[in-house]
């Protein structure tokens, strides 16, 4: 005859595997659950011992005629309000190769462009992202830092452009002439550049935590 | 109509009237859990997993069909008594007309004269 240590294993297991199958119910209704389930075990064992089915043998009759526990957990899924049942978060696997795009966009134009090319491609090839935010990385990171690189280039050189501007009048027409030129609107960058180059380098970023934070399966499933 | 599509419907028609059934033992006075499971599976056919009825009756609990209170017993921890309650009676009453009529219609198409019972084994009753 089985050890009693053994029916306790038994119902223990069937009990465990109950608790496993309902793990998107609410807790208290799981283990509500598992409770009415354990007494009911009590209950039959007890009854076919009285029956003479002593041991083991008793209880595997009463869990077969409980009927699999994963069954039980699917029905209760069933009878639960939907609003009840625990959808498990779709894991926030912000994955490498997510990861891997949003730096690639930021930084890949410093590897000789290529780097941000491959993450246009990463992008725009990856099911997680709408077409929208697929737009707004593209068109906000033009080559990525490289891009406020040559932007910041571009301003030097125009800046440059501007003290020439101002400096050949002055030296044609005379000192007067000066002034007006310097506040011409070429100057421009020399005022807001630092206002500017801040948006530049804050877009990229606050794009990047949208990237990142965007649910990994699509809304609306 | 292959046998498995028999199985199939009898399988629907035991989740569908299941409920109706626990309701139907419940309206001859309370019972506790496990006494209630063991009424309906000595009913031949009806349940085949008896722990699927737990779920059903905290359903029923919720739909406000059944209440239940906690009774001392002889034996062992208080147990949970199951009642049934005047909505799961008007439910039960509304259930069993409908249930009546649509056995009997289905009864006499079966059986009303061409049944297996009347014709043939197996044979011509198609004619």
């Amino acid at each position: 005859m089985d050890s009693d240590a053994a029916q306790k294993e038994l119902v223990s297991d069937y009990l465990e595997r109950l608790r496993a199958a309902g793990s998107s119910l609410p807790s208290t209704r799981r283990e509500e659950l598992v409770a009415e389930v354990r007494e009911h075990i009590e209950d039959a064992t007890r009854a076919e011992r009285e029956a003479g089915n002593t041991g083991a043998a008793g209880v595997r009759n009463v869990l077969e005629r409980l009927g699999p526990p994963e069954d039980i957990a699917r029905e209760a899924l069933e009878q639960e309000p939907a609003a009840n049942v625990h959808q498990p978060p779709p894991p926030q696997n912000t994955n490498l190769r997510d990861i891997s795009t949003v730096l690639l966009l930021m930084f890949g134009g410093l590897l000789l462009g290529i780097g941000w090319v491959v993450g246009v491609a990463l992008l725009w090839s990856s099911p997680r992202w709408q077409t929208r935010d697929k737009w707004l990385a593209t068109l906000v990171w033009p080559f990525g830092y490289a891009g406020v690189f040559i932007l910041g280039g571009a301003m030097a050189f125009v800046s440059t452009s501007a003290s020439v501007c101002s400096s050949s009048p002055a030296v044609l027409a005379g000192a007067p002439v000066h002034d007006t030129c310097t506040e011409s609107a070429f100057s421009l960058p020399g005022r807001f550049g630092f206002l500017i180059f801040l948006v530049i380098v804050i877009a990229p970023v606050l794009v990047a935590v949208r990237l990142l934070r965007t649910p990994t399966t699509p809304a609306g499933n | 109509m292959e046998p498995g599509d028999a199985r199939n419907v009898l399988t629907q028609l035991r989740r569908g009237t299941i409920e109706y059934c626990v309701l139907a033992v419940l309206a001859e006075g309370e019972e506790y859990a496990f006494e209630l499971v063991r009424r309906l599976s000595a009913v031949d056919g009806l349940v085949t997993s008896e722990g699927t009825i737990y779920p059903l009756l905290s359903r029923l609990r919720r739909d406000d069909m059944v209440t239940t209170t906690w009774q001392e017993s002889d034996a062992g921890p208080p147990r949970k008594y199951y009642r049934l309650t005047p909505t799961g009676r008007r439910a039960l009453s509304g259930f069993t007309e409908e249930w009546t009529r649509f056995r009997d219609a289905v009864d006499e198409l079966l059986v009303g004269g061409r049944g297996p019972s009347k014709g043939a084994q197996g044979g011509d009753r198609g004619q």
